[in-house]
Parts: C-alpha cells; structure tokens; sequence
C-alpha cells in the first residue's frame, strides 16, 4: 500500500512538562484515518508538527516522502488541513478567502470556488463578509479551503468542532463522499468517539502524549462492542500502567 | 535547512561586516563637516593672524559693492591693524583701524584726522578682546551644539578631500531644493527686512555709515525672494587652521516693479601668517589728532563722532 | 505561477481589501494639496514663498520620507507580520506550499510596492498641486529633479521597512508592535540629532538621501557610502528577522 503520511519518533515536550512522546505511524491512500483522545493528548501537537506550524524535538515527518522540514514546499504540495482553529481574513468575504487560497496552487479555476463552496453549504454567502459568519460557517469555510486544491491528502483537527447536529453530518457526508469518490485520504483527529467510529477506517489512539493503541475499525470492533470501550480500556491500561 | 541558514548567516555576517567598516571608517577618518566644524574653531580661537577678504555684491551681474578688508590681528599682544576698502558704486572708502598702546585709532579716507579712543579695560568691548579666547570657547560648544542641530543631515553632504601634503579642502553646495524650507523663509524675511528698514543695521564700529550705504544700495527685493544657491568652500592648513574661505550665496526675488534681481555674494577669505603677524602701528606724531572720550561705552561715542 | 510571485500578489490583494490602505493612500494625495494650499496663501498674503514651485514637491518628499512613510510603513508592516500572528490567520499561508522564506520575502516585497504606489500617488499630487503655486516650473531643475528624488526615496524606505520586519517579529499585537516602533523612530531620531557620529552609522539618517542626487552634481561617494550603511543595516535585519520568522511556532 502507498505511503501517504510517515510519522516516525516524534518528540516534543512543552515548558509545562506537556507534549508528545515518541509517536509513531503511517496513513495509506485511501485511508480516513482518526486521530482518537481526549482533549489536551497531544492530537493537535503531532498536527502542528505534520503540516510544519511547529518543530518537533525529534522524529521525523514524511508526506508523499517528501520531510515536511527539509522539503516542505515538494510535501504540502498536495495536502490541505485545518489545524487547531479555522482561520480566514475576517474582512473580505467567503470567495475572496478562498481565491486568496487558490493562488498557490497551479490552475485552480473561478468554478472550482464556486464548486466547493456548493458542497460546503456556503454558497449563499459567499460574497458576505466572515466576520459575520458563525463558528459553524466559519468551520464549513475551513473545509472548503482545505480541499480546494483537491488535495490527496486533507488533514483536519476537530472538523466538526462548534458544528450542531446537522452539520455534523454534513461534514461527516462530505468527508465520505470525498473519500469515496475521489479516492482522498483523510486524517482527522477528534474526542468525539461515535463520530470516529462512523466516519473512520482507521484510528490511532492518543493518551497523555503516546499512541497507545492503533487499528482498522473494523478490527478493533471485533474485540470491542463499541469504540469507545476499546477506547476506554486502553485509558484503563494506561492509568493502571504509570 | 542547512543552506537556508548559511545564506540567512552569510546576509547577516556580511551586513554585519559592512557597517562595522563604514562606522569605523566614519569613527576614525572624521568627515567633511567635523574637519570644518574642528578648522573653524582653532582659527577663531587663534590670537595672532592676517587675514585678507573680499565681499563682492552684485545684482544681476553687475558689481555693486566691493568690500576688501585686511586684518592683522596679535590678540595675546592686544595689538591690531585692520585696512578697509569699501567701493560701492562708483564711491571708493578706505578705513583704517589700529589698537596699540591701549588705544584705538581709526581714520577714514574722506578726513585726514585720526580719532584716537583710550581703551578703558572695564569696559565690556575691552573685556570681549581681551578675554577672546577664554570666553570663545564656551560660546563655540554653544554655537556648535545649535550648529549641530540646524545642519541636521545637511552635514553629510560636506565633502572632504585630503590632500598629499596635509592640507584639506573641504566643500559643500546646496542648490535649489536642497536648501531647508526653513532656512529659505528666514532669508526671505531678512531680505524683506532688509530693504524695509535700513536704519538700526549698524551695530559694529565705523561701519554703521557705510551698513547703510551698502543697504540702501541693494535693490530691495518685495517678492518670490529665495536662495537659489549656498556653496562654501575652505582649505585647511596642516596646523588645522583655515588658510582660505570662499563662500558664494545667490539670492533672487523681484523689487517693487516686478523686476528680477539675482543678487549674488562672493565671499574670499584668505587667512595666513598664523603665529607670526605683527599688526602695524600708525605713528600719530604730526598728525592731526582728535580724542575722543567715551564714558557710556564705545557705541555711544561713535554716535557722537557722526554727529560732529 | 511562481509561487513567490503568488504570495505577492496575494499579500498586495490582502492590503487593498482592507480599508485602512484606501485610507491611506487617499492621505498620501490629501498631503501634497493640504501643502500647497497653506503654501499658496502664504505666498499670496505674506508675500514670501519658502518654497518654490521647483522645490515644492521635493519638500513634500521630505515631509513623507521623515514622517509620514515611516509611520505608513510601520503600520502596513506591522499588520502584515504581528498583525497576522495574533490574527492568527498567519496559518492560512503557513500552510500551504510555500516556504517560509518565501512567505517573509513576498511579504517584504509587496510592502516595496505599496511603498512605491504611495511614492508615485504623493508625486503625481505634488505636481498636480503645483497648479496652485505661483512661479516658475522648470523640467530638469523641477520635474527631473522631482522624479529622481522620489525613486531614490524608494531605498531608504524599504530598508525603514526591513527594519520593522525584524521588529514586528517580537510582537503578537498590532498595537504594541506600531506603538514600539514608532518609540523605537523617536529615540533613534532624537539621538541622531545630539550625536552626529550615531547619526552617521544609524540608516534612518539617510531617509533624506535624495538629497545627494538632485544637488548640481551627484556626490558618488557619499551617494555610495550611504548605500553601504542603507544596505547592510537591510540584510542584517532581513537575516535576523528572517531567522525569527522562520523560528515561530504556531
């Protein structure tokens, strides 16, 4: 299977003693991979190392093969993320951000904008300004920046965070939908341990800065009723561990 | 990573290496404007020099007034001859100024009488040459702070060229634009003032009369008065003194009627025998002599020598 | 496209969405006409003109080059970097294919235009407010003369910029970062003005280095010695910022 993303040892410990230790893993093409723990595990850490926002202490990151340090330009090439928080210039409008996007990437049209502004739901609005937008739209904005450049990989840290009901599944339709049919590879961390366990093929659990626990949903279920009792097992594991 | 920090180190290090040379260059080879600054001010503390000027005015073109003026001047001595010829027009003066023996001596070409004033030491004049070089040196920090401040940046644009044989030649010329605005509209308004009131311009001695000849004969600007051109020439000595000054100021405006004037300045100065002059001395004897008693000080008394 | 060129244009378009640079901009013309009008009602009741019709938009350029451009600059510098840190929206360009490099560069060389487009508004101005001026206005000693000065000006400004680049990057707040800067602009220009050997070795005393071009003949050595001082305080900074830049964690 094609390595789409290669994690290999990263380290990286925060002045509050926080951070991550020794992760290691590897997503395939095709993959909707869930990043799975509670909130402060270390899921954005390893997010902000992967895309570059930050350094890690050791380990290595490869996307495409290429190491997001050294080849950082060849690696993001084909990726599209939103890490931590949605971020959009609050004073223009939904298409202008997007256009303002779309200049990095080779030949991405006027349509295209329109394309994934349809599929996020945000079509209506795209000529109003984002800072009257809710966390809801802001987030749905996100989405369309992040796979506007039809990426084959899309990085997304907690997609559906500030989302109500409705839009959760709205983003959960639009992942799998993008997964399906234009063979995208996801990586999507969250603390919500149903959505994981409908959206994902793959997850990694993440406790206290390490991977404790890794495999196909699939798999996992077989063991476990329900995700989240693996999940909570493994929590168990750990506590009773150190 | 590697050869984006090499190159980010290498930009910083040759920067780096670049201003320490230039602050260095500027730390120790002073430039124009402090080889000026520092040359001015060992010349005007200097008690014993001959110094040779000559101030031409003219308007458009033509001369109008030509001032020749030579000083051999022993301070430490209290000794001192100046001659003065002044043509203005078609009018030629000469003046004649000695300090000896404790005494002034002046006589102009239109009499033969000499005046002769007793110098009395308590007297503020007395005291101002006396003391010159004590009281100069605290007035020339002051005047090189407030120099300072209105050159500005201006003191970049001092060259500086020294010679094989230790001499210097510093210049500067600002044309036009780059003359300060504010310097601009102080000369308007001087020259304004100037062709306004022509009385009260005389404050140093003998000169008061001929001030005003010289005034009453500059065509007196009323509008779009401006200075056109300032340039300012010196050549320093090895010893750091200025052995010659030329100084050339082109001022333009229109009189009364809307006629153009350029009225240019020429100033050169030329200063030598530093340490070495010997002022000359008038011999009064068979002359006629006048004394004149001056108790109110030294202005008062050169008022009532017009008045006679 | 060139991805550089990508970012330049898209940090340019991000400068004219915002309102502010229209404000701007919309000063830099207001300033030559504000002068030429006080101007002309001096020369028409005083009767004196400090300035000529030559010398007017050389003098407008000096107003700029000392005190407007750099706050301008600062301003739009500070925006561009502290301003996009505690926006947070730095990360919309982080995270694309571009390097940081990159990123700092287009930053700095879309702030170069914007510095050239506010030079060429307050030139065209200053000629246009020309109309209001009596006199004589001459193509070589006015015009010619005019246009040099302003494109040296150029220079000396980028560098003002670099310079803010470096400082920007201690700041996560437009406020603070512009309020530091202009402090940083005073002390530097009142020291400059007590000492003239700080002044020699300090770039901003060279914002004014038009001067040395449009006098009756160009001193070149001066003209050199104060590019070398412009230049290497410019790849200092640019190192040292470029290096905090490329340090940030988000």
């Amino acid at each position: 299977m094609e390595k789409v993303l290669e994690v290999k040892g990263l380290t990286k410990l925060y002045k509050n003693n926080r951070g991550i230790n020794d992760i290691n893993f590897e997503i395939y093409k095709g993959d909707i991979f869930g990043f799975l723990g509670p909130n402060g595990a270390g899921k954005t850490t390893t997010m902000k190392i992967i895309s570059g926002l930050c350094r890690a202490d050791q380990g290595e990151v490869r996307i495409f093969g290429f190491d997001i340090v050294e080849q950082f330009e060849k690696a993001m090439q084909n990726v599209g993320c939103i890490i931590e928080t949605v971020e959009a210039y609050e004073y223009t409008s939904a298409y202008k951000n997007l256009e303002l996007v779309s200049r990095f990437y080779k030949d991405i049209k006027k349509a295209r904008i329109d394309e994934v502004l349809e599929l996020v739901g945000l079509k209506d609005y795209k000529n109003e300004k984002v800072a009257n937008f809710s966390l809801g739209m802001k987030q749905r904005l996100g989405l369309a920046a992040a796979i506007l450049s039809k990426p084959e990989l899309v990085i997304l840290d907690e997609p559906t965070n500030g989302l109500d009901i409705e839009g959760m599944v709205d983003i959960r339709n639009i992942i799998t939908q993008l997964a399906s049919e234009q063979k995208i590879t996801f990586f999507i961390s969250s603390h919500l341990v149903h959505e994981m366990e409908i959206t994902c093929s793959r997850v990694g659990i993440i406790y206290n800065g390490k991977l404790v626990k890794m495999g196909y949903v699939k798999e996992l279920l077989k063991s476990y009723d329900t995700l989240e009792n693996c999940f909570m097992d493994q929590v168990r594991k750990e506590k009773s561990g150190t | 990573m590697k050869k984006k920090y090499a190159l980010t180190g290498l930009s910083i290090a040759v920067g780096g290496v670049m201003l320490v040379t230039s602050a260095f260059a500027s730390a120790t080879g002073s430039t124009g404007y402090d080889t000026y600054k520092s040359a001015i001010k060992s010349t005007l503390t200097s008690k014993n020099f001959t110094e040779n000027g000559t101030i031409i005015v003219k308007d458009n073109g033509k001369e109008f007034s030509n001032i020749n003026n030579t000083i051999k001047e022993n301070t430490a001595k209290e000794s001192l001859s100046q001659n003065t010829v002044i043509k203005i027009g078609g009018q030629t003066k000469t003046l004649e100024t000695y300090w000896q023996d404790g005494k002034t001596v002046s006589k102009d070409s239109t009499s033969n009488i000499y005046s002769v004033r007793t110098i009395n030491k308590n007297k503020k004049f007395n005291g101002n040459k006396a003391e010159i070089g004590k009281i100069d040196s605290s007035k020339l920090n002051d005047g090189e702070m407030l120099l300072d401040a209105l050159v500005g940046n201006l003191q970049n644009y001092v060259t500086l060229d020294s010679k094989e044989d230790g001499t210097k030649d510093v210049a500067i010329t600002l044309t036009d634009s780059q003359i300060p605005a504010v310097a601009n509209a102080a000369a308007s308004i001087l020259v304004k003032n100037l062709a306004n009131n022509d009385n009260e311009m005389g404050r140093e001695k003998d000169f008061s009369s001929l001030k005003k000849d010289i005034v009453g004969s500059i065509p007196k600007l009323e509008s779009d008065i401006r200075i056109d051109n300032v340039s300012l020439k010196a050549e320093i000595s090895k010893d750091n003194y200025i052995t010659s000054q030329v100084a050339d100021v082109s001022i333009s405006g229109k009189d009364a009627e809307g006629i153009v004037h350029a009225i240019t300045l020429d100033l050169n100065l030329n200063l030598s025998q530093f340490n070495n002059t010997t002022p000359d001395k008038v011999d009064l004897t068979g002359k006629q002599v006048k004394s004149i008693t001056n108790k109110e000080g030294f202005r008062h008394g050169n008022k009532d020598e017009q008045d006679d | 496209m060139n991805i550089l060129y990508a970012n330049v244009v898209s940090e340019i378009q991000k400068l004219c969405l915002k309102k502010r640079t229209l404000f701007l901009l919309i000063i830099s013309a207001l300033i030559p006409i504000g002068t030429a009008l006080i101007l002309s009602v001096f020369q028409n009741n005083v009767g004196i003109i400090p300035i000529t019709k030559n010398q007017f938009p050389i003098f407008v350029l000096s107003i700029f080059t000392s005190y407007f451009l750099p706050l301008v600059i600062a301003m739009v510098t500070i925006d561009l970097f502290s301003g996009e840190f505690g926006d947070r929206n730095i990360k919309i360009v982080l995270l694309r294919p571009i390097s940081r490099f990159k990123i700092y560069t287009s930053k700095i060389l879309s702030i170069g235009i914007f510095i050239i487009v506010n030079l060429a508004i307050a030139f065209i101005f200053s000629c246009l407010a020309l109309i209001l001026i009596k006199g004589n206005y001459q193509f070589i000693n006015g015009f010619l003369k005019g246009l040099v000065a302003y494109g040296v000006s150029i220079v000396p400004m980028i560098a003002i910029a670099i310079a803010i680049t470096f400082i920007g990057q201690f700041f996560k707040s437009t406020g603070s970062g512009l309020t530091i800067s202009i402090l940083i602009y005073i002390a530097i220009s009142i020291i400059s003005r007590l000492s003239p050997q700080f002044s020699r070795i300090t770039f901003t005393s060279y914002t004014d280095w038009y001067q040395l071009w449009i006098g009756s003949s160009i001193l070149i050595g001066k003209v050199i010695s104060s590019f070398i001082i412009i230049l290497s305080y410019s790849m200092i900074f640019f190192g040292i910022g470029f290096y905090l830049f490329d340090k940030k964690e988000l």
